[in-house]
């Protein structure tokens, strides 16, 4: 386990492998697996079941119950492997699980959740049974595909340890040099929508992985402060704990002007969730629901957004600024702007994004997704000739290497991760986030209670496990598309394909 | 006149019959009634019976929130969740089950639907679902100035409002109504309202300061102060009798003319509104209602019309074209385009008055909040049997009332966001709306199509 009483040890050697077991006894599986009392203990199915449902431990009478979440289900009845065919008293059924059509949505499929946690789990993803590479949306990601070139090699994402992932997050001619060695980072989740444990874990994965996380709008607490070099400082529209050291201590400053889930609103935080702790970092009254202002009231233009990097470069000239903007038709200008206001990030958050609190009618029905910004906003970077002077990062909705592996060839650098990291620690995707006490898994929740669910080495385990399955696909994607580095995929809208009107279970594309 | 902020009076309203989405199901065979998941539970789900605490009680299964935290924590998986067969059958295509579930929650709390958690529904889609509204951003913060939610208006016009005054035409001028809310809630469609519904429909519009629109047969059972309110949808019996109303409502017919003129002269200070049914629109339609000075141009739709997918991307071509036509004739301004009939969630509200409209009418959707079904079975409500009536109707008024609030509210955000300080200014502005169509084809354009004869979903 990585632990956090050290100073954050050598990178490599936090990210080694380390298991991150599901915290809870049940599972929720795509399979259900059955002994009845009809069992001999026999032991056969143990024998025969190559994934480990069954198991007898050393020195035990019976069977351990069955591992559901191990059994590939309907795949396996073909295979000599069967257990249900070898069982000499018919004592095992396998069906499917109804809990599992519960679970999820066309978005983020069922199948999509557990593989994300099977990959935070053991660091790789899931073999087989499980579709983790597309959703069911019908539409943007879930239309789109690889072209890949015949091949009859077969990669072994373990060993293509030579190609290379990383991306600069400055390419401006000044300023700090920062690569990180993934095309991700972590989006912003303030304090009061997640609990701190959450912070601690991105905060010690990202450190792990030399990559970032950021503060989200709701202050900077202190023990984060350790990781200081691998936390963005947020400083957004309701300016909750933002303070000149924050700003000091931070490698990396991102002005949020908007959020995916909610563009053109600021940030929510019900009074429920405003807990005292809460409300002392963000220096407002406890129980009270904090609404951010939307947009700054001091930027009505690209010069106000120009005076707002400026402050944030007179208070700590080394950081590099991000702007974190919505996705409106316009979308090209604002990146444009941002880029003469002199950001070294330009960070486009379309509309599918996560929240922890956000009227439903925002998430859908403002401002578009973000597969239709990228592509226009990278176009028009590249035609005003600046495209190589910023770096173009994507969120909102990207839920899957593949995701970021599309999202790249569409025309970002990188994409950010706000939701697939939640899910990684064991978030269901209830979205019960907003209200009461907060998050039943203790993941957004500030309920001093709830929040001990997760402790932070256990999460940031997690989540270093699910960033290291992402690694190996997007290895593996790019040696299936030779190419060496990530930094040859960007814009290569040549290597995707549309999959035609009709083929994804949810209909297809609009023609009207 | 005394300045006077326009408040819609909510207060809670909870359902009759509260919905599950799942069955919690416990196995008796497994379960050791030890209580971990009434500790696990933050929403009371799970409780020890009254009567024998030694055991469980049966789950309320209307509580659970899905958050799978019982399941999970259960020592022997004696727990489990399944999907509620009536909640998933409920409705019809355009009242999906999700869309009845917001609609309850609207109307019993009467606030904007709030939750955590990223956006769960397909990607984009047809009819109303292929369309974004704008947002504005940096370059273009605001289009009206600096507001807040409180200063922008969701008032709107019936009736003409002419760009200049001509006293050659004769006859006072009767100026246009001005209705707080761009919304109206339609009693007559589908077919003929109960006598309970009938009463909580008028009673909401009164409350909100709008018209509620009623068939002529219902009339007599209006009470005296809500008449003022109410829109008179004429049969067979023509006119006569509705000058205490505030307008009547004439039929179109195509090659058949209501006699529109005729009428305007019997109440001409009354509201004039011309219905014209999806099937039978045409630009005639438009013609005959301007010619006769009518008010209100009310394009409907029988919910059997736009139950699919095809009827709604139907009623939103007629609908843009209605307004292209009147744009065209620069008499955009001489008449009000009411819009009714697919109109089942709160984003339909701008989306609608984006298209062209500059106000929508609420129908099926008033049966949905009240719970109960409507006549002519144009809607499953699952839980509901067919003989459900409305005994308590101040209650049924409340649901509706909030219903308005929340939609109203939320017609803010939208507004909001757009940088726009008035909803009249929405009115036909797609050029701050986002089709799917349009978007796809500039980011995609150069994305070629994969030959579909290959296996793309499974690999």
């Amino acid at each position: 386990m990585i632990t956090l009483d050290k100073d954050p040890p050598h990178v490599e050697e936090l990210k080694r492998l380390l298991p991150g077991p599901q915290a809870y006894r049940s599972y929720i599986s795509k399979w259900l697996v059955n002994v009845n009392d009809a069992c001999i203990d026999c032991g056969i199915c143990a024998e025969v079941c190559p994934f480990g449902v069954h198991e007898r431990k050393e020195g035990h009478l019976h069977l351990a119950a069955p591992k559901s979440q191990r059994c590939i289900g309907e795949a396996c009845e073909t295979q000599d492997f069967y257990c249900v065919k070898h069982c000499p008293v018919d004592a095992i059924t396998i069906q499917r699980n109804p809990l599992a059509d519960v679970l999820g949505n066309p978005r983020w499929t069922n199948e999509m959740i557990m593989a994300t946690w099977v990959m935070a789990e053991t660091g790789r993803p899931p073999e087989r049974g499980l579709e983790y590479r597309i959703g069911k949306a019908g539409g943007g990601f879930d239309l789109l595909d690889f072209e890949f070139p015949p091949s009859r090699r077969r990669f072994d994402p373990e060993s293509l340890t030579g190609i290379d992932t990383s991306i600069p997050l400055n390419r401006r001619g000044t300023g700090a040099r920062i690569d990180i060695p993934i095309p991700w980072y972590g989006g912003g989740m303030s304090f009061g929508s997640v609990s701190l444990q959450i912070m601690l874990a991105r905060a010690i994965a990202a450190t792990a992985w030399n990559t970032f996380t950021s503060t989200g709008e709701g202050g900077y607490p202190d023990d984060l402060a350790k990781y200081k070099d691998h936390v963005i400082t947020q400083v957004a529209t309701g300016m909750f704990g933002v303070r000149e050291e924050t700003v000091q201590r931070a490698r990396l400053v991102e002005i949020k002007y908007a959020q995916g889930a909610k563009p053109g609103l600021g940030g929510h935080l019900l009074g429920d969730k405003n807990t005292p702790v809460v409300a002392k970092m963000r220096e407002t009254v406890a129980g009270t629901s904090l609404f951010s202002p939307f947009p700054f009231h001091s930027v009505y233009s690209v010069e106000d957004h120009r005076k707002h990097v400026d402050w944030i470069r007179a208070m700590n000239p080394k950081a590099l600024v991000s702007a974190k903007v919505s996705t409106p038709t316009d979308v090209d200008m604002v990146a444009v702007g941002c880029y003469y206001a002199g950001v070294n990030i330009v960070h486009l958050d379309g509309g599918y994004g996560g929240t922890g609190a956000a009227p439903d009618i925002s998430k859908k029905n403002i401002a578009m997704p973000i597969e239709y910004a990228v592509p226009k906003v990278h176009k028009f970077l590249e035609k005003e000739g600046i495209r190589d002077e910023v770096v173009l990062m994507a969120s909102g909705g990207i839920r899957t290497a593949w995701d970021a592996a599309k999202a790249i060839a569409l025309g970002a650098d990188g994409v950010i991760l706000g939701t697939a990291d939640l899910i990684a620690v064991g978030c269901v995707l209830c979205g019960n986030c907003e209200s009461g006490r907060g998050c039943p898994w203790g993941i957004t929740t500030t309920d001093p209670e709830l929040s001990q669910l997760i402790p932070p080495e256990w999460g940031a385990q997690r989540i270093s496990n699910m960033y290291r399955a992402w690694q190996l696909q997007l290895r593996e994607v790019l040696a299936r598309l030779n190419l060496d580095s990530v930094r040859d995929l960007r814009g290569r809208t040549d290597l995707l394909v549309r999959i035609p009107d009709g083929a994804s279970p949810a209909g297809g594309v609009v023609k009207w | 006149m005394t300045f006077r902020r326009y408040h819609i009076p909510t207060a809670p309203a909870p359902s009759r019959r509260p919905w599950a989405r799942v069955n919690v199901h416990r196995d008796l065979s497994k379960c050791l009634n030890c209580g971990t998941c009434i500790d696990s539970c933050l929403y009371g789900v799970h409780e020890r019976r009254d009567a024998d605490a030694r055991f469980m009680e049966e789950p309320e299964d209307h509580l659970c929130r899905v958050c799978f935290r019982c399941v999970a924590e259960c020592p022997v998986n004696a727990l489990s969740l399944e999907r509620n067969s009536e909640y998933v059958e409920a409705g019809n295509g355009l009242f999906k089950p999700e869309v009845l579930r917001t609609l309850g929650g609207e109307a019993e709390a009467g606030r904007i639907p709030v939750t955590g958690a990223c956006y769960r529904g397909p990607f984009g889609g047809q009819g109303f679902d292929g369309i974004w509204t704008d947002m504005s951003e940096i370059v273009r913060p605001t289009r009206d100035g600096i507001h807040g939610r409180e200063y922008i208006s969701t008032s709107v016009d019936v009736g003409a409002r002419p760009t200049y005054l001509d006293f050659r035409a004769g006859g006072p001028w009767t100026p246009p109504r001005e209705l707080p809310i761009p919304m109206v809630l339609d009693a007559a469609n589908p077919g003929t309202p109960p006598a309970g519904v009938l009463a909580a429909i008028a009673g909401a519009a009164k409350a909100l300061e709008t018209y509620a629109i009623v068939p002529a047969a219902l009339w007599p059972s209006l009470k005296e102060e809500v008449r003022d309110g109410a829109i008179v949808r004429l049969g067979d019996g023509g006119a006569a009798g509705f000058e205490r109303a505030a307008g009547v409502e004439a039929t179109y017919r195509r090659g058949d003319g209501a006699d529109l003129v005729g009428l305007r002269r019997t109440l001409p200070h009354s509201i004039l509104s011309l219905r014209v049914p999806l099937g039978s629109y045409d630009r005639d339609a438009a013609d005959m209602a301007l010619e006769a000075g009518a008010d209100l141009i009310h394009l409907t739709a029988d919910w059997k019309d736009v139950d699919g997918i095809d009827g709604v991307n139907g009623y939103i071509r007629t609908l843009r074209d209605l307004h292209a036509y009147l744009v065209e004739l620069a008499r955009r301004d001489a008449i009000t385009v009411l819009a009714s009939g697919p109109i089942a969630a709160a984003e339909h509200v701008p989306k609608t008055i984006l298209l062209g409209a500059d106000l929508v009418g609420v129908d099926l959707a008033l049966y949905v909040v009240m719970e109960c079904v409507p006549p002519n079975h144009a809607l499953h409500l699952g839980r509901f049997p067919d003989e459900f009536p409305l005994s308590d109707v101040p209650w049924g008024t409340q649901r509706v009332v909030n219903l308005m609030n929340a939609w109203r509210d939320q017609l803010l955000e939208i507004l909001g966001a757009m940088g726009m300080r008035e909803v009249r200014r929405l009115r036909g502005d797609t050029g701050r709306a986002i089709f799917q169509d349009e978007a796809e084809r500039e980011a995609f354009a150069d994305i070629r199509v994969r030959a579909p004869a290959k296996e793309v979903v499974a690999r």
